[in-house]
């Protein structure tokens, strides 16, 4: 993403002289503290020398946090929310079609706007269409693909929308159709690909790692039946066999917890293992409905981290994992009782991962304060995304 | 205040500097003003340049609760300079009024310029 060069500017020139003003303002006060007996003083000369040797190690030993803070809260202001662009696109995706539904009908006075999914769900309304009015539907496609339909009522009773309105909401939607599309493409990227790991990690789980498995041990009994050269040579093939076995496992591993797969998502939440003796308490429906791989995945992945900073940052000892499904949408909901975000708490790389995972899938993720303490860390994701 | 949003920090901190920017107008700057020149107790151009800043202060705080960047850039400089005239004060000036009145003011400028650095938690994406 590119920067705006005044913003850019903005920061090169304020985050050097409140850095400067500080040293001053330290200067000063130090020389208000070392010249208080014989204040008011005459001139700058009777402060003393080592007033500003102290000054200078006053500077010295809060540099660090100081000029932390004066870097987040320049680049802040310079930059505003530049930096999270994943928080950015999430907000940018899901606050679309509200914001273009109300911009279309207040520009152009029309009293109802809505945006209706391919599914025929309602996806955002905006005000109420006059009684008896005609409503217009402009269908939202792109590249051939129906991704929705647009529908605005005309402005009074018993009246309709002239060529031109009509016209001009076609190049409108045309353009809303293709956003539309690319974050629709983006979802439908994650899911595919999370459904090729799956297919994958079962090919080499049931397919290549018995195979290589079994080749290692004819190899051993090959090797008990051969002496001299030969047995190294069987001995150092049967290693690489067990090498690349264990190669396989851990590959298998990597491309899809196993636990998913072997448990399914609730029993795997139960057994999930975090970094100390964490106790939990997973609800879920029962049964739990199949969900799209990549949801599955996220929702443990999410889970996991979840529960690692409870245990590791928070210092909680019980936690909560919620499971509902309901409307499309999956909910996971994990509290704890732990110590909760501090106040000058600013995201990490777990939580960054986490709402990447939940962005990507065109849900939210939102993490605060539990409804009795400690921390609420709530995804919601759509399920249909298959 | 760890989850005071970034907006709230700015009115809070343009209602202070209005509030600062008032007093000051009223309780010296007008009256400098009106003495003139020849009437006025320090240098006149302190006058000038006190009620220049007190003016500013209030375009900038204008701009601050508008949640305008130059708003916000124009009181971190305001209050940036009235640090240098509170530590001034605490250096040069007699009295105990003026002790307590330049402290507090300073931390008052202090309270501002980190409101406008504030920095909202970055928790929710909703």
């Amino acid at each position: 993403m590119r920067s705006d060069p005044a913003a850019r500017r903005l920061y090169q020139l304020l985050y050097p002289f409140l850095l400067i003003w500080y040293a001053f303002v330290v200067a000063g006060l130090t020389a208000v503290a070392t010249t208080w007996p014989q204040r008011p003083i005459g001139s700058l000369d009777e402060i003393p020398w080592w007033s500003h040797a102290i000054a200078i190690a006053v500077v010295a030993a809060t540099w660090a946090p100081v000029s932390a803070f004066l870097d987040r809260g320049v680049h802040q202001l310079a930059f505003g929310q530049r930096d999270n662009a994943y928080e950015v696109a999430g907000h940018v995706s899901r606050q679309l079609l509200p914001s273009v539904a109300a911009a279309l009908a207040d520009t152009m006075a029309l009293p109802y706007a809505e945006f209706v999914a391919a599914d025929g769900r309602v996806v955002t309304a905006y005000g109420k269409a006059p009684e008896g009015s005609s409503i217009v539907a402009i269908p939202l496609t792109f590249d051939g693909h129906e991704l929705g339909i647009l529908r605005v009522s005309a402005r009074r009773r018993r009246d309709r929308l002239s060529a031109a309105d009509v016209r001009l909401l076609e190049d409108l939607a045309r353009q809303v159709a293709m956003t539309l599309y690319a974050q629709q493409s983006r979802e439908q990227l994650v899911t595919a690909r999370e459904e090729e790991r799956r297919r994958i990690r079962r090919d080499l789980h049931d397919g290549l790692a018995p195979t290589l498995a079994s080749l290692a041990l004819r190899l051993g009994v090959l090797q008990r039946s051969v002496d001299g050269e030969t047995a190294a040579m069987v001995a150092e093939l049967r290693a690489d066999a067990r090498q690349a076995t264990a190669d396989i496992r851990r590959l298998v591993y990597e491309l899809r917890p196993p636990m998913l797969d072997e448990f399914g998502l609730v029993d795997a939440l139960r057994n999930l293992r975090s970094d100390d003796t964490l106790s939990r308490t997973v609800s879920a429906p029962d049964p739990m409905p199949a969900l799209p791989a990549a949801v599955e995945v996220a929702l443990y992945r999410i889970a996991a981290e979840a529960l690692h900073n409870a245990a590791r940052h928070a210092g909680a000892a019980r936690c909560t994992v919620e499971l509902t499904v309901a409307g499309g949408e999956v909910t996971l909901v994990v509290t704890d009782d732990g110590r909760g975000l501090p106040d000058d708490y600013l995201a990490g790389v777990g939580h960054q991962s986490m709402r990447e995972r939940s962005t990507e899938l065109g849900g939210t993720l939102d993490i605060g304060a539990g409804p009795a303490g400690g921390t609420r860390v709530a995804v919601v994701l759509p399920t249909g995304a298959a | 205040m760890g989850r005071m949003t970034r907006s709230t920090a700015l009115r809070i901190a343009a209602a202070l500097s209005v509030l600062v920017a008032i007093i000051g107008v009223v309780a010296y700057d007008l009256p400098g003003l009106i003495a003139g020149a020849d009437g006025s107790h320090g240098p006149f151009a302190l006058v000038l340049g006190s009620f220049t800043s007190d003016v500013l202060a209030l375009v900038a705080a204008y701009g601050a609760w508008r949640q305008q960047k130059w708003g916000v850039v124009l009181l971190i400089a305001v209050n940036a300079f009235w640090i240098v005239q509170a530590v001034t004060s605490l250096l040069f000036d007699e009295g105990g009024p003026a002790l307590a009145f330049a402290s507090v003011m300073l931390v008052h400028h202090i309270v501002v310029i980190s409101l406008c650095l504030w920095r909202e938690r970055v928790v929710s994406a909703v």
